[in-house]
C-alpha cells in the first residue's frame, strides 16, 4: 500500500467518526429557515419542471447556468412584504407555496414566475376569450391575440389598463420585474393570485395583478390604477 | 449546457428532497458556526446544494455510501461558507509563503507517508485539525484537485497547495512523534 492509499484508508476508516461531531443533537430545536431560502429550496426541488421550459426558450448565451442569485439578505427585503400575514397563517413550511399556485425564482432584478402545475392545471390554447365588460367604465381601444395569448388595451379617461390572457406556454414563464418590488397575495373572485407593485423613481409606480381562473392566467396591469381599483376590474373579467 | 438538465427524473428530485430533509439543518449549522449570519448561512447552503447539481452531479452523489454522502455534504457546505466568508473580508485565503518546497503539487508530498500503515495514520489522524483532516479529505477520498479546491474556496491556488503541504507536514509530525513514544515504551 502507498503513502496515498494508506492516507485514503485511513481517512475513510475515520471519517464516520469524524463527521457525527457535526452531528445535531435530538433535543435541538431546528432552525426555522426563511421564506427566501424555502423558495429557492423548491425550485432547487422542482428543477426538473423547468425543463420543458428551459429547452423551449434556450438560446446561445442566455444559460441558466449564468443566471445570478440576489444574496438572501436583499430577497429577504424583498420577501417581508411580499406575503400578507393571512399568507403567512396559511402556510405549511415550503409546500403551501406550491399550494398557493405560482412558484418565484427570483434573480436580481427579475422573477421567473410559474404556475405550479402540481395544482393547476393551465390549457394549451385559448379556447376564449375574456374581456372586461362594457359596465366596468373601461374602454377597449386594442386588442392582439393568438393561440396562445391576449393582449388588450383598455382606456377610461387618461387612465390606460392591459388585460393579458395566457395559456400553458406562457404560464409557464411570467417573467416579472421584481426589482424595487413588493409581492403580496391576493384573491380574486376566490382564485388565487398574487398583485406585484413595481415602485420606479422615473414613472408612475407600476401595479400587476396575476391570478388564475378557469384554465388561463389573466393578468390585470396599470400605472396611474390603484390596486383595489384594479381588483374590481380584474373580478368583472368574463368571457366576451 | 442548463444545469437544470442534472435533475431530470423523479428519482432524482426525490433525491434531492431527501438530501434536504436529512442534511439542511446540520449544513445550516456548520455555516453558521462560520459566518455568525443566518441569512449568510442560509445562502451558504443553498449554493451548496447547487454546487452539488451543477459541479458534482447528482449521478456522482448517488453512487457515495450513506456516510460518504455526509461527510461530502458537510466537505460542500463547509467550501461554500469559507468562500462567502472570505469574500466578505477580502481574505485571499493565506499569506504565500516560500512557495520552493511547494512545486509539484500533491505527488511531491505522498512519499512523506509511504512508509506508514493506514492504522498508525489513522491514529495520527485523530490528532489533526479540522481543516487539515479536511483538506486531506477532500483531496484523497473526494478527488478535488488543487484547483478544483481553490476554486470551490475562491482562494489561489498557491495558498490551496501551501495548506496541503503544511497538512502532510504536521501529519507526518505526528506520526513521527507517535513512533517516537512507542519506542520509548
Amino acid at each position: 500500500m502507498t503513502g496515498n492509499e494508506a492516507l485514503k484508508a485511513a481517512l475513510i476508516a475515520y471519517s464516520e467518526e469524524y463527521f457525527s461531531q457535526y452531528d445535531i443533537p435530538a433535543d435541538e430545536k431546528p432552525h426555522r429557515f426563511s421564506l427566501a431560502y424555502r423558495i429557492r429550496k423548491i425550485s432547487v426541488k422542482r428543477l426538473s419542471m423547468k425543463i420543458e421550459r428551459a429547452a423551449r426558450v434556450s438560446s446561445p448565451g442566455k444559460s441558466a447556468a449564468v443566471k445570478r442569485y440576489i444574496p438572501l439578505k436583499k430577497l429577504a427585503v424583498i420577501m417581508t412584504v411580499m406575503f400578507s400575514a393571512v399568507f403567512l397563517t396559511a402556510a405549511t413550511g415550503a409546500v403551501y407555496f406550491g399550494a398557493r399556485g405560482f412558484l418565484f425564482d427570483v434573480h436580481d432584478t427579475y422573477s421567473d414566475v410559474s404556475v405550479d402545475f402540481s395544482m393547476y392545471d393551465i390549457k394549451d390554447t385559448i379556447e376564449e376569450v375574456y374581456r372586461l365588460p362594457e359596465g366596468s367604465g373601461y374602454e377597449l381601444v386594442n386588442e392582439t391575440a393568438d393561440d396562445e395569448i391576449v393582449n388588450s388595451k383598455y382606456k377610461c379617461g387618461d387612465k390606460t389598463i392591459t388585460l393579458s390572457q395566457y395559456a400553458k406556454t406562457f404560464a409557464l414563464n411570467l417573467m416579472t420585474n421584481t426589482e424595487n418590488s413588493e409581492v403580496y397575495e391576493v384573491e380574486v373572485n376566490g382564485e388565487v393570485g398574487f398583485v406585484l407593485t413595481h415602485r420606479s423613481n422615473n414613472f408612475d409606480n407600476l401595479i400587476a395583478i396575476t391570478w388564475i381562473h378557469n384554465g388561463y392566467v389573466f393578468e390585470i396591469a396599470g400605472a396611474v390604477v390603484d390596486k383595489e381599483e384594479l381588483l374590481r376590474l380584474a373580478e368583472l373579467v368574463e368571457i366576451k | 449546457m442548463f444545469y437544470l438538465l442534472a435533475v431530470d427524473t423523479p428519482e432524482d428530485q426525490a433525491f434531492v428532497a431527501e438530501l434536504y430533509s436529512d442534511y439542511e439543518q446540520m449544513m445550516f449549522k456548520i455555516a453558521f458556526k462560520i459566518l455568525k449570519d443566518a441569512y449568510d448561512s442560509e445562502d451558504s447552503v443553498h449554493e451548496a446544494f447547487l454546487n452539488i447539481i451543477r459541479k458534482d452531479g447528482l449521478d456522482n452523489v448517488k453512487k457515495l455510501r450513506p456516510s460518504e454522502i455526509k461527510g461530502y455534504l458537510i466537505i460542500t457546505v463547509k467550501n461554500a461558507a469559507l468562500k462567502l466568508y472570505y469574500s466578505r473580508k477580502g481574505h485571499s485565503g493565506e499569506n504565500i509563503e516560500d512557495l520552493r518546497f511547494l512545486q509539484g503539487g500533491v505527488s511531491a508530498e505522498s512519499k512523506l507517508l509511504d512508509e506508514y500503515e493506514s492504522e498508525k495514520v489513522m491514529t495520527a489522524l485523530k490528532k489533526l485539525s479540522e481543516k487539515d483532516y479536511e483538506l486531506l479529505y477532500q483531496s484523497a477520498v473526494m478527488d478535488y484537485s488543487i484547483s478544483d479546491i481553490a476554486e470551490r474556496l475562491s482562494i489561489a491556488e498557491n495558498a490551496v497547495r501551501q495548506r496541503f503541504f503544511r497538512a502532510r507536514q504536521r501529519l507526518k509530525k505526528i506520526l513521527i512523534e507517535e513512533e517516537l513514544v512507542n519506542d520509548r515504551q
